[in-house]
């Protein structure tokens, strides 16, 4: 009998659990264990509707208990704080709501715990001890939406404002969601006649307009090849968006944003409301030993990523597709998977700059959503191999998976628009793709409903799948 | 961006709510994604 403990419940956690369960059905009497610090699983992809007050948060979640009593998964309430990887005693240690620490042990592992949001890392970043806000969970959506509104009615009454949307960071990810936040807020504000009393303004650490952590994409149509960059520009300059870019935001203080570029220009910018995506770091999970040292540092990388089967320590240049991990396992400890934002990733997607003073400016590679998924997905499949005395077989690298993105841009089922966005593969892979690293009879973009569409059904069918109701392998 | 690229993204931007150009375009798309999907599953 295997003991597997999942550190996590996200994507990758949840949809690791349920892999697992489904594989291991009727082959022994082997446990999986669940930890989670929040009992409830969110669809994150659609906080950018809470946000804008048009969903409310409890439709984007559901109970996990529940889930995992109708499959035999059990699951822990609580907050993974150690892990103790020696041969002799592998358990880790669990803060539990209640104050108490639980020892849980375990044959195997999944590291998949999504990150932690790093709003100390700027000072005056972020909706609990600062000013800007947030859609990055449940209740920093909910207050964005309840900010936006209280500026809503403020222009209702004749007021103009300043609104900036993008990254609160040099270092920050998920510029997707930002795009959809503000290409929403756009759209609400067209709806309600206030648009005209607003200017609105795209803030990021990209290098180039588009580039959403990816290093942008690349498609053919009609002889054509179209960047990302062609595409985000054309539809900030039809919504009437400006843009700041290439850019580390240095201090928020109330109304007002401090940035510095690549070019080493320090700028200030006004606002009335403001969402900054934070930089991310892993949760603090300490590494210990059989002789009680702190090992983080061999485990993971300095973020606190969890190390696994990638080629680290590679120049951005030098860095390519065989490069990016493949079965997430760790090397040193071959019991241990990461996966998705916890997984350490060999380098960035996007290119990596410096700002004349050494601030380091750039995206840090999205390993969300369907990556996510599919990470866990492999490390799930790969502990099956192992217990069943194989070698790991699975893999998942993200230099030889898609990466499909629906980003809202208004959320209707008659009048709604979305850029539908098909890359094949996410991470660039030269060693198989010489010209652009991706294979663009594989890629496309477009924008339309048929993405509003898109976006609204995949909310339902995770939702549905992922509370594993009957059929839920169907869905992929 | 070159006059043909912006002509075509013209007419991207001007069909984006035709239902009829929008409801293919979503059987192109999905079929689009359910080929990719394949591939990893």
């Amino acid at each position: 009998m295997a003991k597997i403990v999942v550190v996590g419940a996200g994507f990758a956690g949840h949809y690791a659990a349920l892999i697992l369960q489904d594989a291991l059905k009727g082959k022994g009497n082997h446990e999986i264990t669940v930890i989670s610090r929040v009992p409830k699983f969110t669809y994150i992809p659609s906080l950018v509707w809470v946000g804008v007050g048009q969903m409310r948060a409890e439709e984007t979640q559901f109970d996990l208990k529940p889930v995992y009593d109708k499959l035999g998964i059990n699951y822990i309430h609580g907050t993974v704080v150690e892990v103790h990887p020696d041969p002799e005693d592998q358990y880790v240690v669990v803060n539990l709501p209640d104050g108490q620490t639980k020892n849980v042990k375990y044959d195997y592992i999944i590291i998949a715990t999504g990150p932690y949001l790093n709003f100390p890392a700027v000072e005056g970043l972020g909706p609990e001890k600062g000013y800007t806000q947030s859609i990055c969970t449940p209740p920093h959506a909910t207050e964005a939406a309840s900010k936006y509104l209280e500026l809503v009615h403020r222009l209702e009454k004749g007021e103009r404002a300043k609104i900036i949307i993008g990254t609160g960071h040099g270092l920050a990810t998920c510029q997707g969601a930002a795009f959809e936040y503000i290409c929403n807020i756009h759209n609400d504000l067209v709806d309600r006649g206030l648009r005209d009393r607003v200017e609105l303004m795209w803030l990021s650490n990209e290098p180039k307009l588009g580039d959403f952590g990816i290093d942008g994409l690349e498609t053919k149509y009609r002889g054509q090849i179209f960047t990302s960059e062609d595409m985000v520009r054309y539809v900030f300059e039809q919504y009437g968006i400006k843009w700041e870019i290439r850019s580390h935001v240095r201090k928020v203080e109330e109304g007002k944003v401090y940035t510095v570029n690549l070019d080493g220009e320090e700028k200030e910018f006004e606002f009335d409301f403001a969402m900054l995506i934070p930089p991310f770091k892993a949760q603090p999970i300490k590494w210990i030993d059989k002789d009680g040292n702190d090992i983080t540092d061999k485990v993971c990388n300095p973020a606190g990523f969890v190390k696994v089967d990638a080629n680290y320590g590679k120049p951005y240049e030098e860095l390519d597709g065989p490069d990016w991990p493949r079965k997430y396992q760790n090397p040193i400890y071959k019991n241990v998977f990461a996966a998705g934002i916890a997984f350490a990733p060999p380098g960035p997607l996007s290119k990596p700059g410096k700002a004349p003073d050494g601030t380091p400016i750039g995206p840090t590679p999205p390993r969300t959503g369907y990556t996510a998924e599919l990470s866990g997905k492999a490390a799930a499949l790969n502990i099956v191999d192992m217990i069943e005395g194989r070698e790991p077989s699975h893999t998942a690298s993200m230099a030889e998976t898609p990466g499909l993105c629906i980003a809202s841009m208004k959320n209707k089922i008659l009048d709604g628009e979305a850029a539908t966005i098909a890359i094949y593969p996410v991470a660039r892979n030269r060693a198989a793709y010489p010209e652009y690293g991706r294979d663009l009879d594989n890629c496309a973009a477009e924008v339309g409903m048929a993405g509003a569409w898109f976006k609204l059904f995949l909310h339902y069918a995770f939702l549905y799948k992922l509370q594993a109701k009957p059929g839920w392998k169907l869905i992929p | 961006m070159s006059k043909e690229k912006r002509d075509l993204m013209d007419k991207m931007w001007r069909v984006r709510k035709n239902l009829f150009v929008q409801l293919f375009r979503a059987i192109v798309l999905g079929l689009h994604f359910w080929k990719l999907v394949r591939k990893v599953h």
